[in-house]
């Protein structure tokens, strides 16, 4: 179902992108040199929050999840930098013959920075300006600290049966991401936008033998790459 | 202005956006209480049949208890069992005991933890398998990582029984050649009393014996031996008889076995039998003859 959905978003996209690539055919036809108003200063801050970690928090017993997002526009570029956090909980004390017994809770943070780039082409200035509308690719270098801990009950008939547990205290991980998205004006100076995530080049340091359940900003933690998505509301902050 | 698909997709984009949530809260990954760990080591018996093979090995009869002696498992005609590890340890020693020998198995293990789901539960990896003590002629671990899948297709850990059957020992055979007019001889086992059978280092195999075949170890530091027989004829004379073998000393290193001295390339120096043959020039246990002496 997860490729399904990447392959969903990545024809969304990929219909935007190209569209801007039309647009940007129909520019480069025309030979005019680029002009960016405001050299290489930032045009405006884009402060933005994400609106799929509200719904999950609130649809999800098991989680709570908050991600935010900030973008600076300069010309057709976007450094940009998120920062969310993760608690979750899970919990089986029912199916103790199964093996299932189990407590598990995490907490942690998250952030990532990186630079996008605006692929979208205003033929009207014949410029790809990041503080307007954009469709962007970027890569992105992505951080998490968490600390986890699970408690569960082992049931063995040759063997003792016990509870065993296990922690992870200021597990660090890392990873690479290639971000894909859009950013669109509703109204002045109000955004919505999506980014999609690979993520991949995952790795952990100083952790025990519990593989944590959730990585905050990354996913499952089993995984070494996967997909992630981010529907985002932004306000903008013109500097000019 | 901008292209009028791109105007369209923002016209339409809160709609698509809210399609897309949608589409996307379907697809919410959902976690499989079914994979591949477990925490049963698979081990499989074979037989090292010479440097480069081996065969799967069948054991008459295996039982196996823990250490302190709880029954495992039981079987006959066995060639692959499951011995189960501890889930709450990282150590297991196991009695695997057949007809003959009881051995020791000691395996260590990682163990790794991970939350499938609320309802699937916790499952654990076990890992980096490795032997700290054994018994058996050579054990080796063929796959660390301990899955269903090494269960179903092959084996975490290979006991090698080493086939030791290279001897020091010279079998002799004693025929009697019969004459026959027309026709090749007629030949047939002969039984002989020998008032001695000695060697080169004094040592005596027969001594007023009657025998039909001799098994005589040859001398390990050199490379040639001989052998001296005395028998009493009919009619009352002392007849001599010398062997004079030779022989080529190696050392076999058979894959995880101990090194054997091995005795092959057998020939005579000298004779003074009617005649004689070889039929294995190897020395090995389970050649039933070397030389055929014919008198």
């Amino acid at each position: 179902m997860q490729k399904i959905s990447a392959y969903f978003i990545s024809l969304l996209l990929c219909g935007w992108i190209g569209t801007a690539s039309c647009l940007g055919q129909q520019a480069d036809s025309v030979q005019q040199k680029k002009y960016y108003e405001g050299g290489f200063s930032p045009s405006a801050l884009r402060l933005g929050v994400s609106l799929n970690n509200i719904i999950q928090t609130f649809a999800d017993t098991q989680g709570d999840y908050l991600g935010f997002q900030a973008d600076l526009p300069i010309r057709q570029f976007m450094l940009s930098v998120d920062y969310g956090r993760a608690t979750v909980q899970l919990a089986n004390q029912q199916d103790v013959l199964l093996n299932r017994n189990f407590a598990y809770s995490s907490q942690g943070s998250f952030f990532r920075f990186g630079i996008d780039a605006n692929l979208l082409k205003d033929k009207e200035k014949n410029n790809n300006d990041a503080r307007g509308d954009v469709i962007f690719f970027g890569l992105k270098y992505a951080h998490s600290r968490l600390d986890d801990a699970l408690t569960f009950t082992v049931q063995d008939t040759l063997y003792t049966s016990a509870t065993l547990s296990q922690s992870n205290n200021k597990l660090g991980a890392w990873w690479l991401e290639m971000n894909a998205g859009v950013k669109i004006q509703i109204v002045r100076n109000i955004f919505l936008g999506y980014t999609l995530r690979y993520k991949f080049f995952r790795r952990l340091a100083g952790g025990s033998s519990l593989i944590p359940y959730e990585i905050p900003g990354f996913g499952r933690g089993i995984r070494e790459n996967g997909f992630g998505f981010d529907y985002y509301i932004y306000y903008r902050i013109p500097f000019r | 202005m901008k292209h009028n698909t791109f105007l369209w997709a923002k016209n339409h984009f809160l709609l698509i956006s809210l399609l897309s949530l949608f589409v996307l809260a379907a697809c919410e990954d959902q976690a499989s209480c079914v994979n591949d760990n477990t925490s049963e080591v698979s081990i499989a018996f074979y037989k090292i049949t010479d440097a480069v093979q081996r065969t799967q090995e069948t054991v008459p009869f295996l039982e196996v208890t823990t250490a302190d002696g709880r029954f495992v498992y039981s079987g006959e005609n066995v060639n692959k069992f499951k011995l189960p590890l501890d889930p709450t340890g990282k150590q297991v020693r196991f009695l695997i005991i057949q007809d003959t020998a009881t051995d020791v198995l000691e395996l260590t293990y990682n163990r790794e933890q991970q939350v499938i789901s609320a309802e699937c539960g916790v499952d654990q990896r076990y890992y980096d398998l490795d032997i700290t003590q054994q018994s058996f002629d050579s054990v080796e671990v063929v796959e660390s990582e301990i899955t269903k899948a090494t269960n179903a297709q092959g084996s975490n850990v290979a006991i090698y029984f080493c086939q030791y059957d290279l001897d020091d020992t010279v079998k002799l055979n004693f025929y009697q050649r019969i004459p026959r007019l027309n026709n090749p001889p007629t030949i047939r086992a002969d039984t002989l009393v020998f008032t001695s059978v000695t060697d080169d280092r004094g040592n005596v195999w027969a001594a007023s014996d009657t025998v039909s075949s001799l098994r005589i170890p040859i001398n390990p530091e050199a490379s040639q031996t001989a052998l001296f027989f005395a028998r009493q004829l009919a009619d009352g004379t002392l007849e001599q008889d010398t062997l004079e073998l030779r022989y080529r000393t190696t050392t076999v290193q058979l894959a995880r076995c101990l090194p054997q001295t091995r005795y092959d390339q057998l020939d005579t120096l000298r004779y003074t039998f009617d005649s004689l043959a070889f039929s294995n020039i190897i020395l090995d246990q389970n050649n039933a003859e070397n030389i055929s002496i014919f008198y």
